[in-house]
């Protein structure tokens, strides 16, 4: 099935410029409904306001982490089948394992290329 | 201050702030590589105003940097906070300093050859979902 590209995107990070960077590339991969959240809390009350296609988030954030947030939507009957791509700076193992057991459908590693974003979507939401 | 935390938080903080150096350096000449690229385009030429929008995608990525530096430095910062908390405490200011505990998640960006590179967090990734 084609990937629907005027799906709402949700990207969370607490810093503007990776905010705008990852914006900047779904854009440029023809994804045009992009929101922003800067922190687990705030994507959550996003997530329960509208629909989502896909959530984006940063691992590291205050005051509720993306693995955190990744854990509230994986419980939450009404997000749980959400797609959640964990984009990141926490390089080491047991961070990746600790989030495939809670669900994250992919895992990429800052810094990070377009060419790799758009890799691992291909693997979440099939080709585009 | 026990060694332990000396070795393992003061010891980071500095490598920490080695690679935040190294990482803002190589953005900065990745930066202006695709500039003086771009500056060095015949606009007449067809095809130049792609390779202009491929400088731009380049040097919209490597601003990454500043996600990953300034996450280092809010480390370095954090350390810094807890020596100056210790140097209160042998002061006499305060009776007891508090030393971070180490098994957090939230172990910030790995130092350079640390952490797992995304191929094998691709390939541990995979094992999982076989798993």
């Amino acid at each position: 099935m084609a990937v629907d590209m005027k799906m709402p995107i949700l990207i969370v990070d607490d810093y503007r410029t990776m905010l705008r960077i990852i914006r900047n590339l779904l854009t440029k991969l023809g994804f045009s409904d992009i929101d922003e959240a800067t922190d687990g809390t705030d994507a959550l009350t996003k997530l329960r306001s509208r629909y989502y296609g896909l959530i984006i988030s940063d691992w590291n954030m205050q005051p509720m982490t993306g693995y955190e947030l990744l854990k509230n939507v994986r419980e939450d009957e009404m997000l749980k089948k959400t797609p959640f791509v964990m984009v990141t700076a926490e390089s080491k193992t047991e961070n990746v394992i600790a989030a495939r057991q809670a669900g994250v459908n992919n895992y990429i590693i800052k810094p990070f290329s377009g060419e790799v974003l758009k890799a691992k979507l291909k693997t979440v939401l099939g080709d585009f | 201050m026990s060694p332990a935390f000396h070795i393992a938080g003061v010891k980071r903080a500095l490598d920490e702030q080695n690679a935040a150096v190294q990482e803002m350096e190589a953005a900065v000449n990745s930066i202006m590589d695709a500039v003086e690229r771009m500056l060095s385009l015949d606009l007449n030429v067809e095809g130049s105003a792609l390779k202009v929008v491929d400088c731009c995608s380049e040097i919209i990525e490597v601003c990454a940097f500043q996600d990953i530096t300034g996450q280092r430095i809010s480390q370095t910062i954090e350390t810094l906070g807890v020596v100056d908390r210790a140097l209160d405490a042998l002061a006499g200011c305060v009776a007891t300093a508090e030393v971070p505990d180490g098994t957090s998640l939230l172990n910030g960006p790995a130092l350079p050859g640390q952490g797992l590179m995304q191929g094998a967090a691709d390939d541990l990734f995979a094992f999982g979902r076989k798993a």
